[in-house]
């Protein structure tokens, strides 16, 4: 592809004391172009999201989005975020946090549209005006989904995002995740649920230890030898 | 009691019992018989030093004259409301989470184990009462030498029996949702009115048989004080008569709690123990908050998102505020509290510098977003902005709110006569830089996040000394911050009162370019600043 990578990490290695979380990983996420991350837990799956969304550093190595590192601002705003578990305001409704996080990004015309759009589209249009805490975990992640969705962004990293989803969510989801790839975002996934990401993801790279033992297209990535070896099929 | 529950306590406490170790047993007694050691030392070396202090006669016609019945009266009626506010989330009756399981949800008699709870606050309601009588007795008996045991049975019935009073007041909160809405819906306006009240000097008579409990608690103390009380034998009397009946009424009412209820209650203390244990009076806070929120639901007032991107985080702020108008009502009063000093003493540097930390205290209310912000740093990865700028960003409402409120109490201190004209100008102009320097004091502190395990950890590593000095510095951090940035200015204001023209222009001059500078440091400091781990 001759298209600039939006995400790219080369030797990125993070520690804590002598655990090695993440080791000498290089990845590359172009633009409309869609890789997930699989492995068993403590493979490294999450630590690489947030090396990615600068909320670890790297103990060696860089992670660049966007062209830049994460100090900058433009870089910031290419990139958006689902972590595993929602992370709401507690005294802010649905709607507010989507009202914040649009406005924050800039969006200041169509706001009001957009956010009803995709209250609709998670099912949330009743629920707009709760508290987090009046939600259940499924109703949060919707929350949580939708909060990433509201905003332009060139590059989605998605950890587990359907954890707590009912399917007619999780089908609304993938649907906008194959839009959005349309739409020439890259997106980087993270899932145990290999069924959600067929049909989405291009690349896959298999995580074991921190290590990328396998990567490559999709569907011979999880065919293969390594995935089978670590009964991730 | 029936003879299954009987059996049932009794086995529990003997399993106990047998679990806790001779050691563990030894611990206890050496605690509480160090407690009460050092309680009794104190007690008797404060009377000695208060005797042997100089004179004070004024102090004396003082407090005889009235002003131990009004403040006997309003200490009561705040401890009061403190035990019912109390009991809106907590109360006399807490059970464990296992107890809840195991105990309540077995078939017995719940009325009778809560009884045995119930009675176990009444007792800690009249130690606690018992406690704070003996404290006033030791400072009235020192400064008033009046003959010692009618001065030790009045401080020490009336307040122990208010305890009792006020533990079982606390379960009738407790068993009812109802009630526990209405006291803390109203006990905001019973304490601006008892404020007020003291203010106005309306209370200078206090303890009448219509004042109410607090006053009838008070009457016997007052009396055996020397004051002017005629009536307090039909005070003590009504306040025993209220008390028994509250307790019979408490008694009565024992089964009508709900096992969701004290199963909330439970989960609330378990985890305000672990706050306190790990020295966060934030993590408690936001439990209480918690707790209470069911209680008097979720304000549904509004703000209209503004349509420019950098008001984006202020909109977010006064949003929160409006939501939760107490924060600003305390601010008001802190920080209302603290000017009032400085205008009324303004010569006096101690003062001066209990004004700022009140100030602080009154700050540090409305930099709860970015507090909350602080809690969870993740969750700002889905705004654009670095941390330093989010942090100053989250300051800007605060910033807006506590300027307001300086010049309101600018205004109200000027029509009270305590503000000079010819000095309101400058007072109104420095409420901007004022209001910045103690948020963003306030914000220094806040953006730290809450106190880690990492921390306590070395805390508790460092030893018995060092450790709590290494927890008070963790705490006093924003106060200190807002000490260094606004006692400056203020001394070289007070150096110049009453000087001609020329030297007290030049004083404010200094004064100015120090909180200035102040300024700039806190500002530049805050912007380089990183999420917290």
């Amino acid at each position: 592809m001759a298209t600039q990578p939006v995400l790219e990490l080369r030797g990125v290695r993070k520690t804590y004391g002598e655990l090695v979380a993440v080791d000498l990983l290089d990845l590359e996420v172009r633009p409309g172009e869609c890789v997930v991350l699989i492995g068993h837990n403590g493979s490294g799956k999450t630590t690489t999201l947030r090396l990615v969304a600068g909320l670890l550093e790297p103990s060696e190595g860089w992670v660049r989005v966007a062209g830049g590192d994460l100090a900058q601002e433009r870089s910031r705003a290419a990139l958006s975020f689902v972590p595993d578990s929602p992370l709401l305001y507690p005294d802010l409704t649905v709607r507010e946090h989507l009202e914040l996080i649009g406005l924050a990004h800039g969006i200041e015309d169509g706001l009001d549209g957009r956010v009803a759009e995709l209250l609709e589209l998670f099912e949330l249009t009743s629920r707009g005006d709760f508290l987090p805490g009046q939600l259940s975990r499924g109703m949060r992640q919707k929350a949580q989904l939708a909060c990433a969705l509201v905003r332009p962004f060139q590059l989605l990293l998605l950890d587990e995002p359907v954890v707590g989803l009912d399917p007619p969510s999780q089908l609304a989801l993938h649907r906008i995740l194959v839009a959005a790839k349309q739409d020439g975002a890259a997106i980087l996934l993270s899932t145990h649920q290999l069924a959600f990401a067929a049909g989405l993801a291009d690349r896959a790279v298999v995580l074991h230890d921190g290590r990328a033992v396998e990567q490559g297209a999709y569907a011979s990535v999880v065919g293969g030898p390594e995935a089978r070896r670590l009964g991730l099929r | 009691m029936n003879q299954a529950s009987a059996a049932t306590l009794g086995f529990l406490r003997r399993r106990r019992r047998a679990h806790r170790s001779p050691q563990q047993r030894s611990d206890r007694f050496t605690a509480l018989y160090t407690v009460g050691l050092y309680t009794a030392i104190g007690a008797w070396a404060g009377f000695q030093a208060l005797r042997q202090g100089p004179a004070r006669g004024g102090s004396a016609v003082w407090l005889t004259g009235g002003g131990l019945a009004r403040v006997a009266t309003v200490a009561l009626l705040l401890g009061l409301l403190a035990a019912l506010r109390y009991a809106t989330w907590q109360g006399p009756v807490v059970f464990t989470a296992p107890e809840v399981q195991f105990l309540l949800g077995s078939p017995l008699p719940r009325a009778e184990l809560v009884r045995v709870r119930l009675g176990r606050g009444l007792l800690v309601g009249a130690a606690a009462g018992a406690a704070l009588g003996l404290a006033a007795f030791v400072l009235l008996e020192a400064e008033l030498a009046v003959p010692a045991w009618p001065l030790l049975a009045a401080a020490l019935g009336g307040p122990a029996a208010f305890g009792v009073l006020a533990a079982a007041l606390g379960w009738l909160v407790e068993s009812s949702a109802i009630t526990a809405r209405v006291v803390l819906l109203a006990s905001p306006l019973v304490l601006a009115a008892a404020v007020a009240a003291w203010l106005g000097g309306a209370v200078a008579v206090g303890a009448d048989p219509w004042s109410g409990p607090w006053g009838w608690a008070a009457g016997p103390l007052v009396a055996a004080a020397g004051g002017r009380d005629p009536g307090w034998p039909l005070q003590a009397a009504l306040l025993g008569g209220v008390t028994v009946a509250a307790v019979v009424a408490a008694w009565r009412t024992a089964a009508r709690v709900t096992l969701e209820e004290l199963e909330r209650r439970a989960g609330t203390r378990a985890g305000l123990g672990a706050s306190l244990f790990m020295a966060d009076p934030r993590g408690a806070a936001l439990l209480r908050h918690q707790a209470v929120r069911g209680l008097v639901g979720v304000r549904r007032l509004g703000l209209r998102h503004p349509r420019r991107r950098w008001l984006a985080l202020p909109w977010r702020d006064g949003l929160s505020l409006l939501r939760t108008p107490g924060r600003v009502g305390w601010a008001l009063v802190l920080c209302g509290s603290g000017a009032l000093a400085v205008a009324v003493a303004p010569g006096r540097r101690l003062l001066a510098t209990g004004a700022v930390v009140v100030a602080y205290l009154g700050a540090a209310r409305l930099v709860e977003p970015l507090r909350g912000e602080a809690d969870q740093p993740d969750a700002s990865r889905q705004l654009p902005w670095r941390w330093g700028d989010l942090v100053l960003l989250h300051t800007v409402t605060p910033i807006l709110v506590l300027t307001a409120i300086g010049l309101a109490v600018t205004v109200a201190l000027a029509l009270a006569g305590l503000v000079p004209v010819p000095a309101l100008g400058m007072a109104a102009a420095a409420c901007l830089p004022v209001a910045a320097a103690l948020v963003w004091s306030a914000a220094i502190a806040g953006q730290r996040g809450r106190l880690g395990l990492d921390q306590f950890l070395t805390a508790s590593a460092m030893g018995e000394l060092a450790g709590p000095l290494y927890l008070l510095r963790w705490f006093a951090t924003g106060p200190l911050v807002a000490l260094a940035a606004l006692l400056g200015p203020i001394l070289v204001l007070q150096g110049a009162a009453g000087s001609p023209l020329p030297r007290a222009q030049a004083a404010v001059t200094n004064g100015a370019s120090l909180l200035v500078t102040a300024l700039a440091v806190q500002g530049t400091w805050l912007r380089s600043r990183h999420p917290p781990d």
